[in-house]
């Protein structure tokens, strides 16, 4: 009996755990067959990481290579709110260190997400601060930071980039597709101690963003910025710039405008600081732009330089108005009407000339056309179709006024005068490259058209010297080379109607040297003061700029004659 | 007495198991080392971008026209100690125009006595 009943136990025994693994093969067949997927991807989302890696932004270099814009390393400081314990607290140490608003980062780190970003890229030091605090909840990210390591200097035309890394203005910008790359990943397989490791390598490396070399040097806008802002300061203007450009290619060596901005820090300036007047305002040129019907006349065999204008005196009646000169003069030579910029003796020559060819030759000379620089919103300036021109504005276009020029435009036509007569497309990148030196784009010299003849270029050219030697031009004499150039003193548009007759624009184009040119410099200074006159405001800029370039460029052939010497021996 | 065959084949069975966990355990403790070395070197050369950027800010035009200034002065740059403010800070804002500026240059009697005292240059003028 006892045997039976022991034998019944087992049975029962057997029957439960027989049962039991009856429920378990289900449960596995339940799971295995209907919840594998789900259960898989949960796996492999606890496991497996999927990181981005952010492609480098390319470098910036100056004509020499030296880095104007860099990547480097921040970090991002996020917090996870819900591991936060004393928001009120570490509101209250991090408003201090990131100077921010308190109640900013307590409503941040007390909401409910799992996320959320305190300020993003801190600099090492700040980051290490924040670290050595051991504040649950905060974490820092990795992220690359765009720096400009020389501050203000050539901000216009390298633009910056937002925190994204997107370029917003400038050369950052407009070559925004060749500086971005392309961003890669990589798989980790994280273990329960959070810590991420490699097992295969299944990485696709990002591709980094291609260099860009720029036709700026470093040297002459430096020179050129401060020469500028001598000026700026001393007569209290509303915003100048100047153009530096290389007569025989069209490379822009300085592109500076005032009031300016840093692009390590671009949220603390104004939107006008940030403008870049070269390119994107245009002017009304006023006297500078007689070089122009100057050229036009010579060109077309109307004039010579002996010939003879009278000038009126300093009043002379075109259509119903009455045309004057600051000074009046009687008979003047064609080149003595450039040198002392009379008003009255343009307009002579124009109304034999015709507005219909000063028209064809402002065009030539690149003005009411896009030039094609690279840089971001570029002007076309202001020319008038024949048709819209009243009976007045004979005495108008011929002196600078119903035209509407930019600096750079400005630059190109003065090229024209410095080179032999030939309009070459200004341009201010020379060459992209990627990390292993192969070039992706080069650019070179663009020579458009011939715009006058070279015997025409060298008999203006003459014309201008005699401007700066005995004309309106003198502060931009030198001891040691000899400079030829123009001055402009446009008055500006009134919004009421007609000419301010307080507010200016003083204007100085020229080249240097005069016999071999080699640089072409623009000078213009909006609402100057006390002061306002192109020769007295603008004509010592050009010097001071023209002196110091020349001396810094001869330096750097002396060197590397010595260097080529060296070498040989 | 002779040892079961089964038993010598699960024992070497087993040795290989064993080996295959050391060397699976050995794969990752190398996989740990080679991911703190590779985010060493990365850290390392980030280092180097930065001391290369201080480098480039202290070649630039300006702070070598600075330290050059300094050379030949024989001055130096004060620190932030040892500047006493005696008025609140002031920020001149460039952009905004002079008040003073904007009543001379609107007033006509301050026209018609610049333009009298200074000199005239023969320029572009509007039609009348």
């Amino acid at each position: 009996m006892p045997l039976k009943k022991s034998l019944s136990r087992f049975y029962i025994i057997c029957f439960l755990f027989i049962t039991l693994l009856f429920v378990f093969i289900i449960r596995l067949t339940f799971i295995h067959v209907f919840h594998s997927q789900y259960l898989t991807k949960l796996a492999l989302k606890q496991h497996n990481i999927y990181f981005e890696l952010p492609a480098q932004r390319g470098i910036v270099y100056d004509r020499k290579l030296k880095p104007l814009v860099v990547n480097i390393r921040s970090y991002s400081l996020f917090a996870v709110p819900i591991e936060i314990e004393d928001k009120n607290k570490v509101a209250d140490i991090l408003s201090n260190l990131l100077e921010l608003d308190k109640e900013f980062i307590l409503k941040r780190i007390s909401s409910k997400k799992q996320f959320a970003w305190l300020k993003r890229k801190l600099s090492d030091r700040l980051a290490k601060e924040i670290r050595e605090l051991k504040i649950e909840g905060l974490f820092f990210m990795k992220e690359n930071r765009r720096s400009y390591p020389n501050g203000t200097l050539a901000s216009h035309v390298l633009g910056f980039a937002d925190i994204d890394n997107i370029g917003l203005e400038g050369i950052e910008f407009s070559c925004n597709k060749y500086l971005q790359g392309k961003p890669g990943y990589a798989f980790f397989v994280r273990d329960a101690h959070q810590s991420s490791l490699k097992l295969e390598n299944s990485d696709k490396l990002p591709l980094d963003g291609y260099d860009i070399i720029l036709t700026i040097d470093q040297a002459i806008q430096y020179i050129t910025e401060n020469a500028l802002d001598k000026a700026f300061r001393k007569y209290n203007a509303k915003s100048a710039c100047v153009v530096v450009m290389d007569p025989w290619s069209g490379e822009v060596l300085a592109l500076v405008n005032r009031p300016t901005f840093d692009p390590n820090n671009p949220q603390n300036f104004s939107f006008k600081a940030r403008r870049n007047r070269t390119v994107c305002d245009f002017f009304e040129p006023g006297s500078v732009f007689k070089v122009i019907t100057a050229s036009a006349a010579l060109e077309e065999k109307i004039f010579k330089e002996d010939d003879k204008i009278f000038c009126e005196e300093g009043a002379y009646k075109i259509a119903n108005h009455i045309l004057h000169d600051h000074r009046p003069h009687g008979w003047l030579t064609f080149s003595e009407v450039v040198q002392k910029s009379s008003n009255i003796g343009v307009t002579k020559i124009a109304q034999k000339l015709g507005l219909e060819r000063i028209q064809k030759y402002a065009k030539l000379f690149g003005f009411g056309s896009l030039s094609g620089i690279e840089l971001p919103g570029e002007t076309r300036g202001l020319l008038k179709p024949l048709n819209s021109y009243s009976k007045t504005s004979i005495g108008a276009v011929p002196i600078g006024q119903e035209v509407g020029v930019s600096a750079l435009q400005l630059a190109s036509a003065t090229s024209v005068i410095a080179n032999g007569g030939l309009y070459f497309s200004p341009y201010i990148i020379r060459r992209i490259k990627d990390k292993h030196n192969e070039t992706i784009k080069e650019f070179r010299p663009r020579c458009i058209r011939r715009v006058v003849s070279f015997e025409t270029s060298q008999r203006i050219k003459k014309i201008l010297l005699g401007v700066v030697e005995n004309g309106t031009g003198k502060l931009a004499q030198s001891k040691e080379y000899k400079f030829a150039g123009k001055t402009g003193t446009a008055q500006k548009v009134d919004p009421k109607g007609g000419y301010s007759h307080s507010k200016f624009f003083a204007t100085f184009i020229g080249f240097a040297p005069e016999e071999n040119p080699r640089l072409v410099i623009v000078v213009v200074v909006d609402e100057p003061y006390p002061s306002y006159y192109g020769g007295v405001v603008s004509a010592p800029v050009f010097k001071e700029i023209a002196e110091e370039s020349l001396k810094y460029i001869e330096a750097g052939e002396r060197v590397n004659n010595l260097t080529k010497l060296t070498k040989i021996r | 007495m002779k040892t079961p065959k089964i038993i010598i084949i699960n024992l070497i069975c087993v040795v290989f198991a064993l080996f295959h966990v050391f060397l699976q355990t050995e794969i990752t403790k190398l996989g740990y080392q080679i991911k703190k070395n590779e985010d060493r070197f990365q850290e390392l050369i980030e280092d180097n971008h930065i001391l290369k950027y201080n480098v480039y800010t202290l070649e630039s035009p300006y702070s070598l026209n600075k330290y050059a200034l300094l050379d030949n002065s024989n001055l130096r740059i004060l620190r932030p100690a040892q500047v006493f403010g005696l008025y609140p800070e002031f920020k001149p804002n460039l952009l905004k125009e002079d008040k003073n500026k904007n009543f001379l240059s609107k007033n006509p009697v301050f026209i018609a006595l610049r333009r009298f005292f200074t000199g005239k240059q023969a320029e572009a003028k509007t039609i009348k």
